[in-house]
């Protein structure tokens, strides 16, 4: 973000780039009058959500559209040259050298037969023409810049072999092997854990600041679009609606579509809880028919006549700023400011209550998976409270325990220790063994909307199925109950006969969610019910569950490895490393100090959407330990930033009662964990 | 289990689906073969110039002619009469055969990947030793055992097929059992038999058809092999093999007795293998698309 040696010769220069794909319904016009240009070493986000055209723009700057795409108007320019003028060779010399790919997938870009070695090896074989030990030479040192440990080992293995941050952390190292001019990199971090992903991301700073590359980051994610870029051009079904500089667009942002998004995420402050999220209502535009009106008027809340009838320009507003829309001043006078200042991150009054009654005692669980290598403790040892009415939230990282343990609740796990106590009675046993009452009381609601509805059923079968196998209501009454729980989850009786493969993913999760609720159950674990939606989508899915929750007070348990989501729903939060439970809290007392060590680095790896927090930038080395190796004192001590000796590595952590409802396992002392600056903080207030 | 009856019912629904597949030429050619096939057996006595049993004795093993299109044997009985009149034995063995042993199959492969674990094992090594048998050979031995006749021919041909269905079954099981929407049956507090019959098998039943389509074509070539080894109803009943294997012996003197049947059986196999074959292109697996 800092303004290195911006020069003024633009590396890439789109201008009035027009894609379409042909199909046989017409040509799909999926990028309209898109102009970009940038300047070496600047970073460029381009976000927008799924089919908005991001990809096939980064395609056809590379000029490799799939078959049946092609650009009908405009040109693509880098470094002068009109990049579909190219001969072959040339391209050749282009693609990979200088302008270079970081795919999304990492396991899918790599070759699976070939070590990774002989894959950086390659490029520069090709490239260079260097020789076999020179290229090896060059490969190590790229290794060594993108730190990763051993290098040499690193070299030697196979794609399979890495973990996710270590594949991506290759394909940065072979993106910028060849010093490129321009590198696209394509949702380079999505799929991966968010302290690795923040690591990944400063890597990427720091090699931009080492080669000046300009970079066009695709994502969808604006908190990292706020981290790493320096611009940002938002784009809307093929249209890039707003362009300018991160601080002015997500502070003051002068389309609606923007404004719409902004106000869709999570916010940090912690005065604004449970708010509602602004939804963007509506659904994307068909891309063969279209108008000659703003793409976004339709769901736009400040639209009016005139945008149902003409395409708005791209309007220079100052300060190297764009906007696609007719009223844009409006937008930018008005106070509707998406960050406020008020309130500050500080301890508020807290939700908890104490005499709520405890639907759930989870004491001391274990599971463990038996294997040859050795016994992989999945959950080890944890124990939390859930009182009826609330909301619990569970937050953490991949392979850290949370969807075994809620598998263990809701009964499709065995476990291999320890209690779960559901309404005073004992419940720790599958499923076959738990009578139909109990089933009734506890559901669940799935990460992967795919997965979640029987292709092969209507919705109205979906639906039916559990009311009539609890006949919950008479068969007369049947269908009058499914359309009920239709309009309870915000979709009609249209849909009755709708096959899942027709919905879209924010339409099945509402109906799982419906499913779930339509047997009235007294306890619902969401594992991970958004993760896998585009961000205005899961907006709606939120404010959803919020909203059944309030009306049938049902108690709920929310896994989710995104913390701004937890910190927004819950009353209580748990945050898990490693099957075990590090700190038990409040919104409030997890997002302000004292923090567990692992909290912390939590926090500071989330990106954030507004520009006036600061945010401590704390890292954690390595990679989390294999579950299989025992362990006899902290599970974190391995990693932990704050790790104060032996003690950590000897003894378990005891568990510190900081305040009734605030809980940290940690062996430093409450009095040094309550001294440590807070995570976030407002930017005006220092 | 009315939902099983109500699948029917969205047949013509689904069938909707057919606009805009690829209809090969292998799927119209085979439905022409099949529609054939399944017509002349269903009324092969009404549409034979002749019966297949009557002696025309003055007219022994004569060549193709405008009387006998397809000659006489060596009993004077009109071989194309006896064609058209066999194409119901060999028929239904195929079909009952194939429909039981997609029946067995099923259960054994559905049940053995929905338990898993040690049932699973035991199915599978079971399956995989009936799976190594060479399949005449296996046939022979059933039939040896029950005796040779309609009902044996058919329980052996369906022994034959089960491992092969069982395992198909099974691997389409497989990947649907690990989805989501059978974890909330299952919490839903369904019983196994409905997980089976009401969530798997609506999922699985294209694959489980394609595969029976291909393996029918299979059947008739194992009951024509089966009556040539003399293992099939016994004559006088007209049957493709059985004729094939009388008349051998007079080939040189009057090949048609011989090469009738033998068209014949190729024409079925063939055209229900293109059949199968133009099905399984149709029958694809849907909803990988899809919009956010």
């Amino acid at each position: 973000m800092d303004e290195v040696s911006i020069q003024h010769e633009p590396v890439l220069s789109v201008r009035d780039l027009d894609v379409a794909y042909f199909s046989l319904k017409g040509d799909i016009r999926a990028v309209r009058q898109v102009n970009i240009d940038m300047r070496p070493g600047e970073v460029l986000g381009l976000a927008g959500e799924s089919g908005s055209g991001k990809s096939t723009i980064a395609y056809a700057i590379l000029r490799y559209l799939p078959s049946n795409g092609r650009i009908t108007r405009g040109n693509i320019i880098f470094q002068g040259k009109d990049v579909y003028q190219l001969n072959n060779k040339e391209l050749t010399r282009l693609r990979g050298r200088k302008i270079s790919l970081v795919p999304q997938d990492p396991l899918g870009s790599l070759n699976p037969s070939y070590r990774i070695g002989d894959q950086i090896s390659e490029i520069l074989r090709i490239h260079y023409g260097l020789p076999k030990k020179e290229a090896y030479e060059k490969t190590i040192e790229m290794l060594e810049q993108v730190n990763m440990p051993a290098p040499h080992m690193i070299a030697a293995k196979y794609p399979h072999e890495l973990s996710g941050g270590q594949q991506q952390r290759v394909l940065i190292a072979m993106a910028f092997c060849t010093k490129p001019d321009l590198l696209i990199m394509d949702e380079p971090t999505t799929g991966l854990d968010v302290t690795t992903a923040a690591r990944i991301i400063d890597l990427i700073i720091e090699m931009k600041q080492k080669y000046n590359s300009a970079i066009l980051y695709i994502t969808h994610n604006l908190g990292v679009i706020n981290r790493l870029c320096d611009r940002v051009a938002i784009i809307y079904a093929g249209e890039i609606v707003e362009e300018g500089k991160v601080i002015d667009v997500f502070e003051k942002p002068c389309h609606p579509y923007t404004l719409g998004l902004l106000r869709s995420i999570p916010r940090i402050n912690l005065d604004v809880a449970k708010e509602k999220l602004n939804v963007i209502e509506g659904f994307l535009p068909d891309l063969t028919d279209l108008s000659q009106s703003c793409i976004f008027s339709p769901r736009c809340l400040y639209s009016e006549r005139r945008c149902f009838s003409e395409i708005p320009p791209l309007v220079h507003i100052g300060g190297n700023r764009s906007s696609k829309c007719f009223f844009y001043e409006k937008l930018a006078d008005s106070t509707i400011s998406v960050s406020e200042s008020r309130g500050n991150i500080a301890k508020t009054e807290s939700f908890f209550s104490d005499d709520k009654e405890i639907l759930l005692k989870v004491d001391k669980l274990r599971k463990v998976y038996y294997s040859k290598k050795g016994a992989l403790r999945a959950v080890d040892g944890s124990s939390f409270v859930c009182r009826g009415g609330e909301i619990l939230g569970i937050v953490g990282e991949s392979g850290c325990g949370k969807t075994t343990l809620a598998k263990c609740v809701v009964g499709l796990l065995d476990i291999d220790g320890g209690h779960i106590l559901f309404n005073k009675q004992n419940i720790g046993v599958t499923y076959k063994k738990r009578s139909k009452e109990l089933l009734q009381k506890i559901q669940m609601i799935f990460q992967n909307p795919d997965a979640t509805l029987n292709p092969q059923k209507t919705v109205n079968q979906i639906l039916s199925r559990p009311l009539a196998l609890y006949k919950i209501v008479p068969k007369s009454r049947l269908r009058e109950r499914v359309v009920e729980l239709l309009e309870s989850v915000h979709l009609n009786e249209n849909y009755l006969s709708r096959y899942p493969h027709e919905l879209s993913g924010g339409e099945t999760q509402r109906i799982g969610i419906a499913r779930a609720f339509a047997v009235l159950p007294e306890l619902v674990i969401c594992d991970e019910p958004i993760s896998n939606l585009d961000v205005s989508v899961q907006a709606g899915i939120l404010n959803l569950l919020l909203h059944l929750h309030d009306t049938y007070n049902i108690t709920a348990i929310f896994i989710t490895h995104d913390l701004n989501v937890v910190r927004h729903i819950s009353d209580t939060i748990l945050v898990m490393y490693m099957g075990k439970i590090c700190e038990i809290g409040t919104p409030d007392d997890i997002f302000t100090p004292p923090y567990h060590p692992y909290t912390e680095a939590l926090l500071s790896a989330i990106p954030i959407v507004q520009p006036n927090i600061t945010q401590k930038k704390i890292r954690l080395e390595g990679s989390v330990p294999s579950p299989i190796e025992p362990v006899y004192g902290c599970v974190f001590h391995t990693r932990c930033p704050r790790k104060i000796g032996d003690i950590c590595a000897n003894t378990p952590p005891p568990e510190v009662e900081v305040s009734p409802s605030h809980v940290i396992s940690c062996h430093i002392t409450l009095k040094e964990l309550m001294n440590v600056t807070p995570v976030f903080s407002f930017k005006n207030e220092k | 289990m009315f939902l099983i009856f109500r699948k029917k019912d969205k047949l013509k629904e689904r069938l909707s689906f057919l606009r805009g597949k690829k209809i090969t030429l292998s799927l119209k050619i085979g439905s022409i073969i099949v529609f054939i096939l399944l017509f002349v057996g269903i009324f092969g006595s009404y549409i034979a110039p002749y019966s297949a049993v009557e002696m025309h004795v003055e007219h022994i093993k004569e060549t193709a002619s405008e009387t006998f299109l397809l000659g006489t044997d060596r009993f004077g009985r009109d071989v194309l009469s006896r064609i058209i009149v066999g194409t119901r034995t060999t028929l239904i063995i195929a079909l009952a055969s194939t429909s039981l042993a997609l029946t067995m199959g099923l259960i054994v492969g559905i049940f053995s990947a929905y338990y898993g674990k040690l049932l699973d094992n035991i199915l599978m090594r079971v399956n995989d030793v009936f799976i190594s048998f060479p399949g005449l050979i296996f046939a022979m031995l059933v039939i040896g055992v029950l005796g040779p006749g309609f009902l044996s021919g058919i329980i052996a041909i369906a022994l034959i097929f089960v491992p092969g269905i069982a395992r198909v079954a099974r691997s389409a099981t497989l990947n649907i059992v690990s989805l989501e929407f059978i974890d909330a049956a299952r919490i839903r507090g369904e019983s196994a038999l409905y997980i089976v019959f009401c969530e798997i098998l609506p999922n699985i039943y294209p694959t489980i058809i394609v595969e029976g389509c291909i393996r029918f074509s299979r059947a008739i070539l194992l009951s024509a092999s089966l009556s040539y080894i003399g293992l099939g109803p016994p004559p006088p009943t007209p049957d493709w093999g059985l004729m094939v294997s009388e008349e051998r012996g007079y080939m040189l003197q009057n090949p048609w007795p011989v090469f009738g049947p033998c068209i014949a059986i190729s024409a079925a196999v063939i055209g229900a293998n293109l059949f199968g074959d133009g099905l399984r292109n149709i029958i694809v697996a849907k909803g990988s698309t899809r919009k956010l």
